[in-house]
């Protein structure tokens, strides 16, 4: 059986396209639909019934084991990556799960088509300087790029989900300390980021990737852009409108650091709610009034300067007041008071008021983590520090029975 | 595939092991930390500020005055837009004083079949283009330091120059520029000499060589930084822009660090136009050489060089630069009557 695999993987590998085009047409793939690159808990998922496990992360270890490698390969070169699945496919890239004929790495390789008439593209050109100074442990690291006529592959760490996928695996909001957790890698990789001149600019669980041990990873940074003088003016329609901030909403292109901090209170409140903050409908309009009905619709007095933004009419509005954060989010009543301080720090309609990734993580609410996580390296991962590490979920949709007895829910009495 | 490699990707290979060995351990960090070079703020300095060519000074230099002059690059690097936040400005100039070192070259010495005087001829050319293009400053500075390193790196026949040089302005202008030129009008500036394909080819060929790594901090922000915090006159500002970019002709320049040609051509330009020293101007002065504290001789030898070639510009077949900045837009620096005695300005001061 081990020598038919090993076949087989011979047989791919002596294709050295990338992609290959008999996995294309593979009709097993399982998430072939997905329009979102690096799903893979669900391929996982149909190969493994169970849960996440932290003692046993990567089922592909016995994939490597009848995978040898030739040491003649090189960084660069299309035959140094084998592609083994098909995980998304979006309108200009698709994303294989693939391995490093190298070092036998897992990797995700992100395939973009390229129109060649006026070469590579900007934008792949871009996103790969970008990501190459880029060297954190909040951040998914490109390892490779490799560049044939048609296409340019860039080739990224693999990592096993991703927040969207781990929020629907435990639905009703995660555990406190996994928010916290959460939320501090979140914010180191946006201190990071923000401290080099680059905005994410479209922060959403999907663009969260999460290891097994569950390390978060800032990726798909496909829109975002160092900013250099003189400015240029950025086009509109960037953020995925649940977690676009009001200003940016209101036609303000002046875009800022401010602009991520919003998007990450929203998905601070969507860990702990287990629902996202504002669930917008269609348009901009409506996404506005979910806000203001939360915070209220801002006036001149409030917001100095908000009558000069392009789409604001406050007419149309219905007027709504300020409401208490923990009135509408139910979950903060459970916790601490500096949770919920946190989130309104976060979630300011005035961007000037919004808190900084930096000042964030000084927040008291990071102040029950060890010390030591404060003083890290850049590419040093947070579980090295010792007594850091993910509570098991309450609620696990793969493993039903393990039930916890409600009466020793964390939730009930949280520190 | 046509490509040459003419180094061993040792440089991307290293970071590229495992994870494991990326990660740095834990106790490794807190032991560094114990040893007094954690500031209160979690980002260790001191490492940071040590680095080749004579910068050195900067870290002794921050224990004399850091906060003035923390304060003081915060908000020029804002004025100018170089940073998303005030508060991440200082951590932004760490960055570029640290990632400038990327950026030069050991040696200036170019592939055997190609000299400094060939080499000045396609510059000036991409600098006709790029003004023709009306592209931005930054666009000219990446194009040049591409030039520069795929000079290096990738083998190129004499007649593929011009093409490789087109290549360099393209990418840069990919990375920098909003409005994209179509590759057809690049072909027809180049007289048709070389087709569509070639073009695309040789991009290929310069982003394998360049590793897709297309960052670069130029020396133009340092010198705006500069010029910001030492309070400089629009016209002092405007000569040392000349003078920065005539460095972009003379080949011996790429040894230099950004930060030194934006200092030295700082530094040139308010000797050539001597203006009335003011007490608050000498004072923010001080403050902005002291960045340069310990590199004053290679200061004034990239002044020497920037001098020397400020003083010949006009008779130069060369002379793109100094067309360039003649216009009154520029305050006509370029026709200075300080610049034909530069050389010798200098010979006096030292």
């Amino acid at each position: 059986m081990e020598e038919e695999e090993e076949e087989v993987f011979r047989k791919s590998c002596s294709s050295t396209s990338l992609p290959p085009a008999q996995l294309d047409r593979s009709p097993s793939s399982p998430s072939g639909s997905r329009s979102h690159w690096f799903h893979t808990l669900q391929v996982r998922r149909l190969q493994v019934q169970r849960g996440r496990s932290n003692s046993d992360p990567l089922r592909a270890a016995s994939c490597q084991d009848v995978f040898t490698w030739k040491p003649g390969l090189q960084f660069g070169a299309a035959q140094s990556y084998l592609s083994l699945e098909k995980l998304g496919e979006g309108a200009f890239a698709s994303v294989y799960k693939g391995i490093s004929r190298i070092n036998g790495q897992l990797v995700a390789l992100k395939v973009i088509r390229m129109k060649t008439e006026e070469g590579v593209p900007f934008t792949a050109i871009r996103e790969a300087s970008l990501l190459k100074r880029l060297k954190h442990a909040n951040v998914v690291l490109l390892h490779d790029i490799v560049h044939t006529r048609e296409t340019l592959t860039f080739v990224f760490e693999y990592v096993q989900t991703d927040l969207s996928q781990y929020l629907q695996q435990h639905p009703g909001g995660l555990h406190s300390h996994n928010v916290r957790i959460f939320m501090f890698q979140l914010l180191r990789g946006l201190c990071y980021v923000h401290s080099r001149r680059i905005l994410h600019r479209d922060l959403k669980p999907h663009n969260l990737l999460i290891s097994y041990l569950g390390e978060l990873k800032l990726a798909d940074f496909g829109l975002a852009r160092s900013k250099s003088i003189p400015s240029q003016t950025f086009s509109s329609e960037v953020v995925t409108l649940w977690y676009r901030p009001p200003d940016v909403l209101l036609g303000s292109t002046d875009y800022s650091t401010a602009l991520d901090m919003w998007g990450a209170g929203c998905i601070f409140i969507e860990m702990l709610q287990g629902a996202p903050a504002f669930p917008g409908l269609s348009d901009e309009f409506e996404q506005l009034q979910k806000i203001w009905a939360v915070l209220g619709v801002p006036s001149e007095d409030s917001w100095p300067g908000v009558s000069q933004l392009p789409n604001y009419k406050p007419e149309w509005f219905l007027p709504s007041k300020q409401k208490p954060f923990r009135t509408v989010w139910k979950r903060l009543n459970q916790l601490p008071y500096k949770t919920e301080d946190l989130v309104q720090d976060m979630l300011k309609v005035v961007p000037a008021d919004r808190i900084s990734a930096q000042d964030s993580l000084q927040h008291p609410y990071f102040s029950t983590l060890p010390p030591p996580i404060m003083h890290l390296r850049d590419t040093t991962s947070i579980f090295k520090v010792p007594g850091v590490r993910l509570e098991t979920e309450v609620r696990d949709i793969f493993n039903p029975g393990r039930r916890i007895k409600p009466s020793v829910l964390p939730a009930a009495k949280c520190w | 595939m046509a490509m040459v490699k003419t180094e061993p990707e040792c440089r991307w290979e290293r970071r590229l092991t495992t994870s494991e060995s990326i990660i740095m351990g834990f106790h490794e960090d807190s032991g560094m930390c114990s040893a007094g070079t954690c500031m209160a703020d979690g980002c260790v300095e001191e490492p940071v500020l040590l680095y080749p060519h004579g910068l050195k000074g900067l870290h002794s230099l921050q224990a004399l005055v850091p906060s003035l002059l923390r304060h003081e690059v915060e908000i020029a690097l804002e004025k100018l837009g170089l940073t998303l936040d005030r508060m991440y400005a200082w951590e932004m100039f760490l960055d570029m004083m640290k990632s400038q070192t990327r950026n030069s070259f050991p040696n200036a010495d170019l592939p055997r079949n190609f000299t400094d005087a060939t080499r000045a001829i396609l510059v000036d050319w991409i600098i006709q283009v790029h003004e023709m293009m009306h592209f931005q400053e930054e666009t000219l500075y990446l194009a040049i330091h591409l030039l520069n390193y795929s000079l290096r790196q990738i083998k190129v026949t004499t007649a593929n120059l011009q093409l490789l040089g087109m290549v360099c302005l393209f990418l840069a202008a990919k990375k920098e520029e909003s409005h994209l030129p179509e590759v057809s009008e690049l072909c027809y500036l180049m007289d048709h000499t070389y087709t569509k394909h070639q073009l695309l080819r040789m991009e290929r060929k310069v982003l394998y060589g360049l590793k897709f790594d297309l960052s670069y901090c130029p020396p133009l922000h340092f010198l705006l930084l500069f010029a910001s915090i030492a309070r400089c006159s629009a016209m002092v500002v405007w000569m040392a822009r000349y003078l920065l970019e005539l460095s972009l002709l003379e080949g011996q320049c790429v040894v230099f660090l950004p930060a030194q040609l934006a200092g030295a051509a700082l530094c040139l330009a308010r000797q050539v136009l001597q203006e009335p020293p003011t007490a608050e101007g000498e004072a923010a002065w001080c403050l902005a050489s002291s960045i340069h504290a310990g590199s004053e001789t290679t200061l004034l030898r990239v002044m020497h060089i920037l001098a020397s070639a400020a003083a010949k510009a006009h008779t130069q077949e060369t002379c793109a630069t100094f067309s360039k900045f003649s216009s009154p837009e520029t305050l006509h620096v370029s026709r200075h009557p300080g610049l034909k005695n530069a050389p010798g300005l200098l010979g006096v001061c030292t």
